[in-house]
């Protein structure tokens, strides 16, 4: 899969309703010609997961899905034996002493007892897909080692099963908030992407794109809003999804255009800490953050 | 092309960027697919391909500028691009007046190119460049932005907007000097960094403006904006040290077999052991004291040492930290997790009772005041940091509390943020003390400080 341009990407980006930049468009273009994954990294709600969807979604290849989390391991990541039914089955033939034990486990370790994960399950599709492996922060340091090994060769050996071999590489996106250091190995893998707030005018784009009957004055005073509330000193900067949240609450209100009182009275959309509300109220009070 | 590549790299890895001959080759590879005349896209093709930590974005944007530049670069094109010579000294206000006009005309007007071209003509009739001075490029913008008048600029930018009334309510005119200002001088040092490199060569130019990575900076001596960009790094350092330190205490370690939950899960395969279970191993993380002298020619290291470890305290088991001058109090309580660490770091510096005396350093009583009221605090478990130049004024240097304060402790580390040559000189009292610790480290840069944590405590 190669696409015919950076602009190509660009326009099927945006045809599915994301709003990419220049840099997104690029990296995507080369992972497709280059083969190589990408680690997508930024602070939450910037679009990473859905950057990815959206790639699946555009070029009409099936997504596969690794969610990772603390304590993922090989068997939830990769396969697995169907134990249960292969005790069953031992269990079935106990009886009939005849049955040579080779014969045996040759059958309870076939394809009819095997548990495929997601990562097997992308090496083996008939055709081309894209593997978006969620939140890699999450796992253990030594789960990294394990997709480390597939995202290398594209191939896995099951000591039972031998050796199984991607047809097609697929299209795959890590995606990281950041919340620790991933290993060098796995980044000298991968193009990198850092996904940060988006700018003014991409952050009024994806508004108008994502919330119906938003005003382009009320998008446009929200990516203004929500572009100063960050370089504020909070605990919880707003991200893209408290921005399209905040967006469709007012719209839901049937405020058009914003005024002091709308906002503080929803800023709790926006900002989920305490003490962060309580500044950004100040700020306005002293008359810093204005609007007319 | 692929020589310039190659020197960018090199300029890169000279600064610390870790690059592979592999991430090498993706660069190269990528660039061959892209048009190359895009200069965006060009430098986004070799920062998804080269740079993987978004800490080190700021350093590859300048080399790229540096190896890639805008627009032509030869001395003799750059000179034919402009389109006149220098006047006469006696002419140069006038000119100056005129410059400016043009100037805020295309901030007005926000037309990029006729800033550009602006500023083009300050920079050739201002900066006083010459061919083949050795002068770095700081010194030609300060002289472009001392003669161009900036606030003369600002004002009638700003003054020029209220009259056309475009002003759309967003923006507070503050923001809108703010960011005229950050343009223009964004727009004479790229201009000046061209010509530049134009005269001696890339690598010639990155040789001199000797960028470095935040870790890399002298912390002692460190700029305002260095400070700045310091502070910045902080919480992504703190992280990344809190993972190395979880994966050599997991590495450290195998996990045990989970005897009982295994058992009984086999109950219901007929005794089968079908599924292993395994224990996590015990992870035992330190305790630490920490001891920071803050006074004046060290408190910026004592702040970044205490932000540091407060970041990743969360791999600590416990934490107390004391500050002292002359005298030492104990500022635990400013670091509760609900506070913001600037706060913190606030309270510390005008809140601690650090001094009893004259004012400056005594380590010696600073020692003898801890042992007395804080003994408690040092266990068999501690690891007892100490920050600090050992400078203590010719005071008796009390280091028998700190062999006593050895004995007690699983460890005890110095940080000092002076250049080990320092040591020992004027008033250093720093060998005394080193009988009594298990490492004294040269500690001047957040790379070493990260060395320090990743392998010392
Ligand atoms: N560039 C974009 N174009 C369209 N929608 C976007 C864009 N960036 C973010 N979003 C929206 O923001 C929300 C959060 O995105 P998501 O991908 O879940 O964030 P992340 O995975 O980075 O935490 C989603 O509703 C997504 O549709
Ligand atoms: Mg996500």
């Amino acid at each position: 899969m190669r696409f015919d341009s950076i602009s190509k990407v660009e326009e099927l980006l945006k045809s599915q309703g994301y709003l990419p930049s220049k840099e997104i468009a690029t990296v995507v273009y080369l992972a497709a010609i280059l083969e190589k994954p990408v680690l997508v990294e930024g602070p939450a709600g910037t679009g990473k997961t859905e950057l990815a969807k959206t790639v699946a979604h555009m070029v009409a290849m099936e997504l596969i899905r690794l969610q990772c989390y603390e304590g993922l391991d090989e068997s939830k990541a990769l396969y697995e034996w169907n134990y249960r039914k292969q005790l069953l089955r031992i269990q079935a033939k106990d009886a009939d002493v005849k049955e040579q034990w080779n014969v045996l486990s040759e059958d309870i370790f076939s394809e009819e007892y095997l548990l495929e994960r997601p990562l097997l399950r992308a090496l083996r599709t008939s055709s081309q897909c894209v593997l978006l492996i969620d939140e890699v922060d999450r796992l253990e340091v030594e789960a990294e080692a394990l997709l480390l090994e597939v995202l290398s060769d594209f191939q896995v050996s099951i000591p039972e099963l031998g050796t199984v071999t991607s047809k097609q590489i697929p299209l795959v996106f890590l995606t990281s908030n950041g919340t620790r250091d991933l290993s060098e190995a796995l980044k000298r893998r991968c193009l990198y992407l850092y996904l940060d707030y988006p700018d003014i005018d991409r952050e009024r784009a994806i508004i108008e794109s994502k919330v119906k009957g938003v005003s382009g004055i009320l998008a446009e005073q929200i990516a203004h809003y929500v572009s100063k509330l960050r370089e504020m000193d909070l605990k919880k900067k707003p991200s893209v999804s408290e921005s399209l949240d905040w967006a469709a609450s007012l719209v839901e209100m049937g405020v058009g255009a914003l005024s002091r009182e709308a906002t503080a009275s929803t800023l709790n959309i926006l900002l989920k800490y305490r003490s962060d509300i309580d500044s950004v109220k100040n700020v306005m009070e002293s008359g810093r953050v204005v609007f007319d | 092309m692929n020589e310039q590549m190659l020197g960018f790299v090199e300029a890169l890895r000279e600064a610390n960027v870790k690059i592979s001959q592999s991430e090498v080759i993706d660069a190269l590879q990528s660039v061959g697919t892209i048009d190359i005349l895009d200069r965006h896209v060009f430098r986004c093709a070799l920062g998804a391909t080269l740079v993987k930590d978004v800490q080190n974005r700021k350093l590859f944007d300048k080399l790229f500028d540096v190896f890639f530049p805008a627009a032509p670069t030869k001395y003799y094109q750059v000179i034919h691009d402009d389109d006149e010579e220098i006047d006469e000294p006696e002419l140069s206000e006038q000119r100056a007046l005129e410059i400016r006009r043009q100037l805020v005309e295309a901030l007005i007007n926000e037309d990029q190119s006729a800033i550009k071209s602006a500023i083009k003509r300050a920079v050739t009739s201002f900066s006083g460049m010459e061919n083949g001075r050795p002068v770095g490029g700081v010194y030609y913008t300060y002289r472009t932005l001392r003669q161009l008048d900036l606030e003369a600029v600002v004002k009638s930018f700003l003054s020029g907007l209220s009259q056309i009334q475009k002003n759309d309510g967003h923006e507070l005119s503050s923001d809108r000097s703010d960011k005229a200002i950050r343009l223009i001088r964004s727009e004479v040092d790229s201009e000046v960094l061209r010509r530049l490199v134009g005269d001696r060569g890339s690598s010639a130019v990155a040789k001199t403006l000797a960028l470095r990575l935040p870790e890399d900076i002298d912390i002692v001596h460190a700029s305002r904006e260095e400070i700045e960009e310091l502070h910045q790094s902080m919480i992504p350092l703190g992280k990344k040290l809190a993972t190395r330190l979880a994966r050599r205490h997991l590495s450290t370690k195998d996990a045990m077999l989970d005897f009982r939950k295994t058992v009984r899960e086999a109950m219901s395969y007929g005794g089968t052991p079908a599924s292993l279970y395994f224990r996590k191993p015990k992870i035992s993380k330190p305790e630490i004291v920490l001891l920071s002298d803050i006074s004046g020619s060290v408190a910026s290291f004592a702040r970044f040492t205490m932000q540091l470890l407060y970041v990743m305290s969360g791999s600590f088991s416990k934490m107390r930290s004391f500050v002292f001058i002359d005298t030492i109090d104990e500022v635990t309580g400013y670091f509760d997790t609900e506070s913001d660490i600037n706060d913190s770091l606030r309270n510390v510096t005008t809140k601690a009772k650090v001094v009893g005396l004259d004012g400056h350093s005594d380590y010696g009583n600073s020692f003898d005041l801890f042992e007395r009221r804080y003994l408690e605090a040092v266990t068999k478990r501690t690891t007892l940091i100490i920050c600090g130049d050992a400078r203590s004024n010719y005071h008796p240097g009390r280091e028998d509390v700190l062999r006593r304060l050895k004995e007690r402790s699983r460890h005890v580390f110095w940080l000092n943020p002076e250049p080990k040559s320092y040591w020992n000189s004027g008033d250093s009292i720093i060998s005394i003390y080193s009988p009594y610790c298990d490492g004294v480290f040269e500690c001047r840069t957040l790379r070493q400080l990260e060395e320090f944590i990743s392998n010392g405590v």
